[in-house]
């Protein structure tokens, strides 16, 4: 059994998914989207992901994605953090790139290529 | 230009206000009316408010379920500013703003400077402290002070209940307890200066007299004794006949026929709100008939010092009410502001990813993908559709654009605009349409949309289920005539902790996908039409929402009261 690429989207856009299902499949890498409020920790019940893709779910809270751009429970996973407010990741975190909506796909798609790449 | 206001402090419209002119005002079911309250307790012709030589008067058009005012049934009634008129279950404030005008109230004092020659002088003086028993006062008057004691009380009574009575304006407020004070002072005149909240200006806010009371002579109010109040913090009694040392030659009050008059600080919890000013004439030709000079009394003194501290309250109570409502509208301006640039950040979104497949698609000859995004691009066509009209719907105050017509064929049309959203999941969409519903007087487009609204979170809560299923029900009671709408889905429902706050405006549970308006448009929408939206959800999971109103027709027997105040004599 041969492991595909899975980049793994936890909430956010239908959009999104679709999007990334319609150029990333045709490449041979696999699409999965999970809601994190359906589990508790996604990596624990789906195939473990190559990359995870995460929406700042948080509603009008005001900056609040420290808590996605920290590694836990991402551990190691490289990921992409989609927010609506811009935060400075730190430059030392290689492994997380960071888009602020309304962002262009072509830069999501640039990002995630990039940290395939790059881990 | 006659002008008065009726707001609804009660009832299917709660918080709406209407301005009325001069012109009959005709309140009622039917459609035809000027006012039209949607409310099964209230008659087609109900009432009408006719204008005629500056009184504006409420007449019952032998309704069933009659009119009140103030609590008690009427069949005509002359309106004053202040009265609560209840016709069915709704409940109306009414205010006559015809005489309101500030400028109208300056037209009427003359402000004198020190330089208007007058001959008044001060008599007494009596400090504003706090607490001074009245009943101590009314001891050394010449009347039985067990009278006197309990006419202050009874008046200081009035006037907290007038200080806390539901108004929409300070004007109207501080005029009932200046109409009080004429009385309970036996004053001829009194005006209300009031100091601007914005700068330290204090200007004429209100007058009053009394009848009989040349309406057209301007009352006289002298500066040099206002600003001894506001200095000194001091109540101050002046006559004409006397001399006062404090004042030099030049200064003091008008001549004018005043004979005697008062003026009391309106002293804050803070800072001084204004000055009441009160006089009493005594005419030349009724002095030499032998008629006794009027005068006022020390006591007088003392209840208008306790007069003013409650108006000064009152003002400051209406101003904090004032503060906190502007605060309350600019922190939801901003809140409405930033909620709908999330969403509209979020259809754009959407609109790009459709854009960057048939971008990529026109790029690489790929029809699939042009197909994919353009279905994207149109999704989100509809939610702005969708977003534009939700935002519409509840930004507007409007009344139903009532038609009578058939609810069942209006959930087809629901279903129709729904089964686009299904086609890529397993979600079944089912109607149980009752065959027994009459037709109605609603407004079809506004009940689609609350309709839509709730059979789109149904669908969406069932988005990831492999056997997702919504069912819209049609019910209508015969005995209670209600039209009813049951959505109901088998997703995973709603925590009880968040049920109650799901009709609260830019409340989502629905994260990025939601914007907060679709359940509160549902909600207004019910409320127009004199209804509600509840839900229901059990811990296993499953949803239930109801959409219920009454049945509104052309037949013109309401509904029985089962509420109302109880019927006296009419008053007027």
């Amino acid at each position: 059994m041969v492991n595909r690429t899975n980049v793994m989207l936890v909430d956010g856009l239908t959009e999104t998914e679709e999007v990334l299902k319609a150029v990333l499949e045709p490449r041979g890498m696999l699409v999965t989207r999970v809601r994190s409020t359906h589990s508790t920790n996604p990596l624990v019940s789906h195939e473990a992901p190559s990359v995870v893709v995460l929406h700042e779910s948080e509603r009008l809270q005001g900056p609040s994605s420290q808590g996605l751009t920290s590694p836990a429970p991402w551990g190691n996973v490289p990921r992409v953090v989609i927010g609506h407010y811009h935060t400075h990741t730190s430059s030392t975190d290689r492994g997380c790139r960071y888009l602020s909506q309304p962002f262009q796909y072509a830069e999501l798609v640039t990002a995630i290529e990039s940290l395939l790449r790059s881990h | 230009m006659a002008k008065a206001t009726l707001l609804v402090l009660q009832g299917v419209d709660q918080g709406k206000r209407a301005t009325i002119g001069p012109q009959t005002v005709s309140l009622g079911r039917g459609p035809q009316n000027t006012l039209r309250i949607l409310d099964t307790e209230v008659s087609r012709n109900h009432a009408e408010i006719l204008y005629a030589d500056g009184t504006w008067t409420l007449h019952d058009l032998e309704s069933s379920n009659g009119s009140f005012v103030n609590g008690q049934s009427i069949r005509s009634y002359a309106l004053r500013t202040g009265d609560q008129l209840q016709i069915g279950r709704t409940i109306m404030l009414f205010s006559d703003s015809t005489s309101n005008e500030t400028s109208q109230i300056a037209d009427r004092i003359d402000l004198l400077s020190a330089d208007d020659p007058d001959r008044s002088q001060i008599v007494g003086t009596l400090a504003s402290a706090e607490g001074k028993p009245l009943s101590r006062q009314a001891s050394v008057s010449r009347i039985s002070p067990v009278v006197t004691a309990d006419d202050n009380l009874q008046t200081l009574y009035r006037i907290s209940e007038e200080a806390v009575r539901a108004t929409d304006s300070l004007d109207l407020l501080l005029q009932r307890v200046l109409d009080l004070t004429i009385d309970a002072v036996s004053a001829d005149r009194a005006c209300m200066l009031v100091a601007e909240s914005r700068s330290d200006r204090i200007l004429p806010r209100v007058f009053s007299h009394r009848p009989g009371v040349n309406p057209n002579e301007r009352m006289p109010v002298s500066t040099s004794i206002v600003n001894y109040v506001i200095a000194q913090g001091e109540g101050v009694w002046t006559s004409d006949a006397l001399h006062d040392s404090r004042f030099d030659a030049g200064q003091s009050i008008v001549q004018a026929g005043i004979r005697e008059a008062m003026c009391v600080p309106m002293q804050g919890r803070y800072e001084l709100m204004g000055v009441i000013y009160v006089d009493i004439t005594s005419p030349a030709d009724y002095l030499l008939k032998g008629g006794a000079p009027r005068t006022f009394r020390e006591e007088l003194l003392t209840l208008l010092l306790a007069i003013g501290r409650q108006s000064a309250l009152a003002v400051e109570n209406f101003r904090y009410q004032e503060a906190l409502v502007t605060a309350e509208r600019l922190a939801a301006v901003g809140q409405a502001i930033a909620s709908l640039s999330h969403d509209i950040k979020n259809i754009l979104q959407g609109v790009r990813g459709g854009s960057y497949l048939i971008d990529m698609g026109l790029n690489e000859g790929k029809e699939d993908l042009i197909r994919k995004g353009w279905t994207i691009v149109e999704r989100n066509q509809d939610r702005i559709y969708g977003l534009v009209m939700d935002m519409l719907t509840y930004s507007k105050e409007r009344q139903p654009a009532l038609q009578e017509s058939n609810l069942n064929s209006v959930v087809e049309e629901v279903s129709r605009l729904i089964e686009g959203r299904v086609t890529d999941q397993p979600t079944k969409v089912e109607m149980d349409l009752s065959e027994d519903l009459p037709l109605s007087l609603f407004d079809p487009d506004g009940v689609l949309r609350a309709i839509l609204n709730v059979a789109t979170n149904a669908i969406d809560a069932v988005e990831e289920s492999d056997d997702g299923r919504v069912v819209i029900a049609t019910r209508f009671d015969p005995n209670s005539e209600l039209l009813s709408v049951i959505v109901t889905d088998n997703g995973p429902g709603i925590p009880a902790n968040e049920q109650k706050h799901i009709f609260d405006l830019f409340e989502s549970t629905k994260g990025s996908r939601g914007t907060g308006l679709g359940l509160a448009v549902s909600q207004k929408i019910m409320q127009e039409h004199g209804g509600e939206i509840s839900v229901a959800s059990p811990e296993a999971g499953g949803c239930e929402f109801r959409l219920t109103w009454p049945r509104i027709s052309d037949d013109p027997a309401p509904l029985e009261h089962t509420n109302a105040p109880t019927s006296n004599e009419p008053t007027s």
